[in-house]
Formats: structure tokens, C-alpha cells, sequence
């Protein structure tokens, strides 16, 4: 793969996996510097990548295992981020209230089976399609979707429980 | 979007059977939604990064930055290798002179020891000589 096609074929990808990136190191400027090693390790390996079946998923499969060794190498310096705290976005504005259920929106996916909530933040989150997940997970997109659907009926299940909590304190 | 629609891709959404595109409407329609729907969509929409504009730049200049180490290896591994050359031709060359020296000094030397040989005999007494024989005394 020479310089052209490398740009045309992998920069668009490498940019698509910048929200994972985000969501996984929880620091922009982390994910930046992330995502120029990745660059250069897909440079490295670029014969390889050419004679990849599924490049889309391959790259996906880099970036995420790159923020797996970066999350890793932070683990052993004992500095460790969980998922709740990932993302500092609020859902509406900025009070107090709307931090809290994001925080507790995150608290949800955290809570769900290790399968599903890797499948619900590839695709709702990072915005990854099926035969990128499927290269990252290794499984089916048969097997995605029951995830999938299974963990968003037990986000939107909590969350209809906490609303009529919060309908039933304020009564 | 119109409440039927939305109820249908909630409903596709939910069995994990809509598109991505589809589920961008969804995440744009967030205010449109009622109850846990629009809340969690909501979260998506605030919560899915962004991708910055400064992102090209900043791969094209990663991309020119390894290039041109690939280059500057290139450039010091044809650096060493004419070093590593010429250093061995240089070796090759002393080694040759030596071995010239060693030899011019060894013909010298043999050339040196038949001048001194003459000298010797030139010093001494001829008792008798004829065709054959030479008697001389020391």
C-alpha cells in the first residue's frame, strides 16, 4: 500500500475510531497522541493491512487493543478510570441532576454482562458498524445483535425505574 | 420525526435491527422522545465524541513525521554502510603498503648482506687461485 492509497483507505478509518478512543482513555489529548501511534503502527504493518479481508475491522481491532495496553500501563501505576467516569458530558445542561443520571446512565452500562456492555458502547457510543464489532469481538452478527438488543432493553428498563423513583420522591 | 416513525425505530432499535444512520435519527430526534427513551438518547448525543477538525492535520503530519524518519534511517543506513566500506578499503590499503614496506625492506636487507659479503672477501689474502679453486687466508 503506498503513501496514496494509505491516506485515501486508512486515514478516514483511523479517524472514525477517534470517539473509542475518547471513550476508553477518557482524555482527548490522550487519545490524540493515541491515535498518531496507531497511525504509525498501521504504517508499520501496511502490507499486512493490505492483504487484511475486513481493513475496517482491523483497524478498529488496533485502536482498541492499543487503549487496551494503554489502560494496562495505567492499571500498573495504579491509576485506574471507570467507566462511569469516562466521559464528562452531561446529558442537558449543566445542573447537578443531569450529572447525576449520567453519571447513573453510566453506572447502567457498567453493570451490565461484559459482552453486552462491550457490544452497546462499540455501537451506541463509537458509532462502530457490524463487521468492525465483529472483528473486534469475534463474534457473530447474529450474536451482536441478541446482545445488543438484550442490553438495551435493560438500559431503557433501569432507566424507566429510576424515573418513577424520581416521580415517586418528588410526591 | 413524526411519533410513528419514531415508535417504529424505537422498536427496530431496541431488537438491534436499525442502520447506523437510523440510529443518528434517533439520536437527533432525542428532544422529540418521551420518558427513558429520550433520556437515553440524549446521553448518546452528548456523550459520543465529537471527531475535531484539526484531526487531518494532525495524521498528515504524523504521516510526513514517520516518512521522513523512514527517510533519515534510510539516509544513516547508507551513511554507515559507505563508512563501514571505506573503512575497510582504507584497512585493506595500509595492510597492502605494510606488506610493500616489508618486502622492499627484506630485499634491502638481502641486497645489503651481499654488498657486506664482497667487502669480507676483498680483506683477505689469496694464497693460490687457479680455474676452480680459490685459497685465501683470513
Amino acid at each position: 500500500m503506498n503513501n496514496a492509497a494509505f491516506k485515501q483507505n486508512i486515514f478516514p478509518l483511523v479517524k472514525r475510531a477517534y470517539p473509542m478512543l475518547v471513550r476508553m482513555l477518557s482524555d482527548e489529548e490522550k487519545a490524540k497522541d493515541a491515535l498518531q501511534d496507531i497511525l504509525v503502527k498501521l504504517w508499520q504493518n501496511r502490507r499486512k493491512l493490505e492483504q487484511h479481508a475486513n481493513i475496517e475491522g482491523y483497524v478498529f481491532l488496533v485502536a482498541r487493543n492499543h487503549c487496551l495496553d494503554k489502560i494496562r500501563e495505567r492499571k500498573k501505576l495504579g491509576v485506574s478510570i471507570p467507566v462511569s467516569e469516562n466521559l464528562p458530558q452531561d446529558i442537558d445542561g449543566n445542573t447537578f441532576a443531569k450529572e447525576e443520571l449520567t453519571k447513573q446512565i453510566y453506572k447502567l452500562i457498567e453493570m451490565l454482562p461484559e459482552s453486552q456492555r462491550e457490544v452497546i458502547l462499540l455501537r451506541d457510543l463509537d458509532g462502530l458498524d457490524y463487521t468492525e464489532i465483529e472483528t473486534i469481538t469475534g463474534l457473530k452478527t447474529s450474536h451482536l445483535r441478541v446482545l445488543l438488543s438484550r442490553a438495551r432493553k435493560q438500559i431503557r428498563e433501569q432507566l424507566q425505574k429510576i424515573e418513577q423513583d424520581e416521580k415517586t420522591t418528588v410526591r | 420525526m413524526k411519533k410513528q416513525q419514531s415508535d417504529e425505530l424505537l422498536k427496530k432499535y431496541e431488537a438491534g435491527l436499525t442502520s447506523l444512520s437510523e440510529e443518528e435519527q434517533l439520536r437527533e430526534a432525542a428532544e422529540d422522545l418521551e420518558g427513558a427513551d429520550r433520556t437515553w438518547f440524549s446521553f448518546l448525543k452528548k456523550n459520543k465524541a465529537t471527531i475535531p477538525t484539526d484531526l487531518d492535520v494532525l495524521l498528515q503530519q504524523q504521516m510526513r513525521k514517520q516518512q521522513r524518519s523512514i527517510r533519515l534511517r534510510q539516509f544513516t543506513t547508507v551513511a554507515a554502510s559507505l563508512v563501514l566500506f571505506f573503512s575497510a578499503w582504507i584497512f585493506l590499503k595500509m595492510h597492502q603498503n605494510q606488506q610493500e614496506q616489508i618486502r622492499k625492506e627484506a630485499l634491502l636487507q638481502e641486497a645489503i648482506s651481499m654488498v657486506s659479503d664482497s667487502e669480507e672477501n676483498s680483506a683477505k689474502t689469496v694464497l693460490y687461485q687457479d680455474e676452480y679453486v680459490i685459497i685465501y687466508t683470513k
